[in-house]
């Protein structure tokens, strides 16, 4: 009840002394809400500051794949001028290494449909004139073969013509012909090694 | 948000629209007050409409001349006859029931003329305290604040709040008891 007595009475303390400490409330509401608004600032600086920091960085995610990725590609063993072909294939740049008519033929037959109607004729094949980035290399190897088995052996030799298609390797080879020509034969290279002909490059 | 000299106005023309105009600009306050004594929303939501109802009755003829501080005065006072009115109900129906009940029949006037005058010794004692530790001694005693919410304030420590309070209140009771005031 002492207590109770002695609350009462504060309740009656000279209003000067209340509205000092009225005042430092006030103050410390403002101050929180001032505060509250300097965050909100803040906050939105950051979020300024993380897009100005993103957008180079996204930038360099782009450069990367424009230009780093083909520079690395190059790197693996395509030449200079297989490069301009080799990271959109737009040109069937696989076969390069056949003879530098193959650059030329790929312009002529970028529509043809099936391999075995061109084979032969120096064409280019529709299924492997695009063919998706990255997947591939071509080592340059310039020599004609009288057959699979000859090409086959050098093959084994050494590291070349091996052009990938969804985890598949294939050859491009090139063959004399009776008449003095030459053909150009699409073999799949299997696991163990051996040679098989491709008859529809279109489904390698 | 009117201005208090104009919502004294509207109690003094007798227009009940002065209850609202203190409702929209004080409710926050009166609440807050009443809560940190009674420390449930009900009875603090009942603790302001009695205040409400109260100012209405003492405006006219009383002109309060800090209207803010004028409605704290009367809701800690409300608060603290609830809280009473509770406690004593918690107990039982005895003695303390009854006195609870006579006390809302009793003039007041004695009660508060002593309360008064204690109140002009703490507020000169208070007045010798250094700046921080008055308020912070208003804003727990008076305000009913939290002793952590006065350390967030103020930026201290709660241990220290409670050490300062602790000492004030130590002082004060030395202060009391030689003027020759006893509670």
């Amino acid at each position: 009840m002492k207590s109770e007595k002695l609350y009462e009475s504060i309740t009656f303390i000279d209003e000067d002394i209340i509205e000092e400490a009225e005042m430092q409330i006030e103050l410390n509401r403002k101050g929180k809400t001032k505060n509250k608004k300097k965050d909100k600032d803040k906050e939105k600086i950051k979020t300024k500051v993380i897009y100005k920091k993103l957008i180079p960085i996204a930038a360099c995610f782009v450069l990367l794949f424009v230009i780093a990725i083909p520079l690395i590609n190059q790197n693996l063993g395509l030449k200079s001028n297989d490069s301009k072909y080799a990271f959109y294939g737009s040109k069937g740049n696989l076969f390069d290494g056949f003879g530098s008519d193959i650059e030329k033929n790929n312009e002529a037959v970028e529509e043809t449909p099936n391999i075995s109607e061109n084979a032969g004729e120096g064409e280019n094949i529709k299924g492997f004139s695009e063919p998706r980035p990255f997947d591939f290399f071509v080592n340059e190897v310039d020599k004609y073969y009288s057959s699979a088995e000859e090409a086959q052996k050098d093959y084994e030799k050494s590291n070349w013509v091996v052009t990938k298609y969804g985890g598949e390797k294939y050859v491009v080879l090139e063959m004399p012909i009776e008449d003095g020509g030459k053909k150009t034969v699409y073999y799949l290279i299997e696991t163990d090694g051996k040679f098989r002909e491709v008859v529809d490059v279109e489904k390698p | 948000m009117l201005p208090d000299k104009e919502i004294i106005e509207l109690y003094q023309q007798r227009k009940e629209s002065a209850i609202e105009e203190t409702r929209i600009k004080y409710s926050r306050y009166i609440f807050t007050i009443a809560f940190n004594v009674l420390s449930t929303k009900e009875d603090a939501e009942e603790c302001e409409n009695d205040t409400y109802f109260t100012v209405w009755n003492l405006i006219p003829p009383q002109v309060p001349l800090n209207f803010k501080i004028f409605l704290g005065r009367i809701t800690k006072n409300k608060a603290l006859d609830m809280y009473r009115k509770a406690h004593a109900e918690k107990r039982g129906a005895g003695m303390e029931v009854l006195l609870s009940e006579l006390t809302e029949a009793c003039p007041s006037a004695e009660e508060e003329a002593d309360a008064i005058m204690l109140a002009k010794q703490i507020s000169a004692f208070l007045r010798t305290l250094p700046e921080e530790k008055r308020i912070m001694f208003v804003k727990r005693y008076w305000y009913g604040m939290k002793v952590k919410d006065i350390a967030r304030e103020m930026n201290i420590s709660e241990s220290k709040v409670s050490t300062t309070l602790h000492r004030v209140r130590a002082d004060l009771k030395i202060e009391l008891e030689s003027e020759g005031i006893a509670i």
